[in-house]
């Protein structure tokens, strides 16, 4: 079928079909990413936190601007060449086109690993402790280890076997002095892996689905069995009939056969834990021994800006006193430098600079790490080795998390905008690949449409460009 | 809109010598464009981190940062998307967008005067009412 006007232009728009396509279609995407746009806007006026300021590592960003400025030359070079009738020329620029595409993907991907990995718990008076998971890796997980018996709650319905899932077991391999990347204290048991137990009635039976399944059902028969007694009897007149108790236990402990199982699992699983026993969501008990409910963690950065008290903030309890005098030395420096070199942001307001620097979320005063610092503190914050290793404990814990979307807003829609772009970029790749590698034929019996296809393609290809142009400052820069 | 425009296929009637010394031309305002661009991320980058932008509320890093980004912007709609010589009815869309696009930014940011009164710290003030 002939479609019509994909060349030539229609009498009553003045444009071909397809020209008119896309620009309806950008249109429709101004919309979607001006819509996330007034959200950082909305997000960053409102936010009860510091925004982060500077916190992206401007190198990765900076050079996929560059890549993808590069990219819309290549990809418009491509479509002029085409109309100069130089189909070498064509293929070259647009295989550069996709080269930049995978180029910008491999450096997202880099920096969202590098997002990924990095953590920060925030303490109850407001500090904010940065850094990465020690050798155990257990993050705030609570390790616990000897357990030897577990008891279902039949009577609850949805009782069921998560405690399996939190199997671990210690690597045997672990090396406390490797700095080898993966070199883990525990690695997860997989979820199938067998577990025997010896029942109350002394049988030895695997856990499964099925076992624990019918231990419910013979609960609840028996107890509806009682029901249905007292319901008769009631029937009969007898009013003072009292239930005979019901036979059948409303939980079962079954004991491990051989090793005692070694658990790790996040604090939101259980209902209540203490040093021997845990009580699980779904009223599942088990009895051993706590081994860390601390947060290891390997500090690079200390944030003091939303601190209650910075002069006795808990992180100093943590990576110690030399730390805290080096902190607020650099400190002193930096505003009596900014008193020196900046007295306007003083004077109007006639303000202590040590307030100004807080209420303002100045990060050379109010940050310890390696991007706002002198020497000494890059290396503290870059050295990752075991001998600076802290544990967080629990009860000084507000939040935990990596910098993933539910680090604070400024990640949250980070990651959506940044994360709908890179899709944006993986679509026009395609499309643009698809235009390279089955091209010949168009062009060889109709160029022009080629050419149109090329111009539609590159459009797309600008636009993705026009949202990073405004992505890359809105996140690395202000 | 214009015989000229760069989108425009007219020039095949021409001689083909004369057809690729007018594509020579826009290649160059091409490469042109690119190293303004290229420009542009510098100077943003350079006024984020140039000690002279640094400012009460970073109010003029803001400002010029997102002012480089719409030139740069600019220079890529009409230059790269050839709206500089494009149909009437484009415009119109794009006319529409635009309105559309601050309505919901206003939308939005029509929160921001909420009549609720909140302390510096942006706790929520209670009044007390005291009845007679």
């Amino acid at each position: 079928m002939e479609i019509p006007y994909t060349v030539k232009p229609r009498p009553d728009t003045g444009l071909a079909n397809p020209k008119l396509g896309i620009w309806l279609f950008l249109a429709s995407e101004v919309m979607l990413f001006g819509g996330l746009f007034s959200a950082y806007i909305f997000l960053r006026v409102g936010a009860e936190f510091a925004w982060p300021f500077h916190d992206l590592i401007v190198w990765p960003g900076l050079t996929n601007t560059f890549v993808l400025i590069a990219s819309s030359v290549t990809v418009v070079m491509a479509w002029a060449s085409l109309k100069m009738k130089k189909y070498g020329r064509y293929q070259i620029y647009m295989a550069c086109t996709i080269l930049c595409a995978l180029i910008f993907m491999g450096l997202k991907s880099y920096e969202y690993a590098g997002k990924f990995k990095h953590y920060g718990v925030t303490l109850n008076d407001g500090t904010i402790i940065e850094g990465h998971l020690g050798h155990h890796q257990q993050g705030d997980k609570i390790v616990f280890g000897e357990v030897k018996s577990i008891t279902f709650h039949v009577k609850n319905r949805s009782a069921d076997l998560r405690v399996l899932d939190f199997r671990v077991e210690k690597n045997p391999q672990f090396d406390p002095h490797s700095s080898a990347e993966d070199m883990h204290l525990y690695h997860p048991v997989h979820e199938a892996a067998p577990v025997k137990v010896k029942t109350p009635d002394g049988q030895e039976v695997e856990l499964t689905k099925a076992w624990l399944e019918k231990q419910k059902d013979l609960y609840h028969e028996a107890a509806a069995a009682a029901n249905k007694l007292v319901r008769t009897e009631k029937d009969k007149g007898n009013k003072d009939f009292t239930a005979p108790p019901i036979t059948v236990p409303a939980s079962v402990t079954v004991e491990i056969v051989g090793e005692p199982l070694l658990l790790w699992f996040n604090q939101r699983e259980t209902l209540s834990y203490d040093k021997t026993n845990v009580v699980f969501r779904d009223d599942t008990a088990i009895t051993g021994s706590l081994v860390t409910d601390t947060i290891e963690f390997l500090p690079d950065c200390i944030d003091l800006r939303r601190s209650d008290n910075m002069e006795n903030s808990l992180a100093w309890k943590y990576v110690g006193e030399e730390i805290k005098t080096k902190f607020f030395t650099s400190r002193e420096a930096a505003i009596k430098e900014k008193l020196e070199k900046k007295p306007w942001l003083f004077h109007k307001e006639n303000i202590d600079p040590a307030d100004h620097a807080k209420s303002h979320g100045d990060e050379d005063v109010t940050r310890y790490s390696d991007r706002y610092n002198d020497e000494d503190d890059k290396e503290w914050a870059e050295s990752h080795d075991h001998s600076k290793l802290i544990n967080v404990e629990r009860s000084d814990k507000r939040f935990f998390s990596n910098f993933t979307p539910r680090y604070n807003n400024y990640y949250g829609i980070y990651f959506v905008m940044t994360g709908l772009h890179g899709l944006h970029v993986i679509g026009g790749a395609l499309v643009l690949a698809w235009f390279l590698f089955t091209g010949r034929k168009m062009y060889e019996t109709n160029p022009e449409q080629l050419e149109n296809r090329i111009e539609v393609g590159g459009l797309f290809w600008h636009f993705v460009d026009l949202v990073w142009i405004f992505l890359f400052p809105l996140y690395y820069l202000m | 809109m214009s015989d000229h425009s760069p989108s425009s296929t007219s020039a095949t009637s021409d001689g083909h010598e004369h057809h690729e010394h007018d594509w020579n031309a826009h290649v160059k305002t091409y490469l042109k464009v690119g190293a303004v661009l290229f420009a542009g991320t510098v100077i943003t980058v350079a006024a984020a981190f140039l000690p002279i932008f640094d400012l009460h509320h970073r109010a003029a890093n803001i400002t010029l940062g997102l002012l480089i980004a719409t030139v740069k912007c600019s220079f890529v709609a009409l230059i790269f998307m050839h709206l500089k010589n494009e149909k009437k009815l484009i415009y119109k869309f794009l006319l529409f967008t635009v309105i559309f696009f601050g309505v919901m930014l206003f939308l939005i940011l029509s929160n921001q005067s909420d009549p609720i009164p909140v302390d510096p710290t942006g706790n929520m003030v209670h009044h007390t009412i005291t009845h007679p």
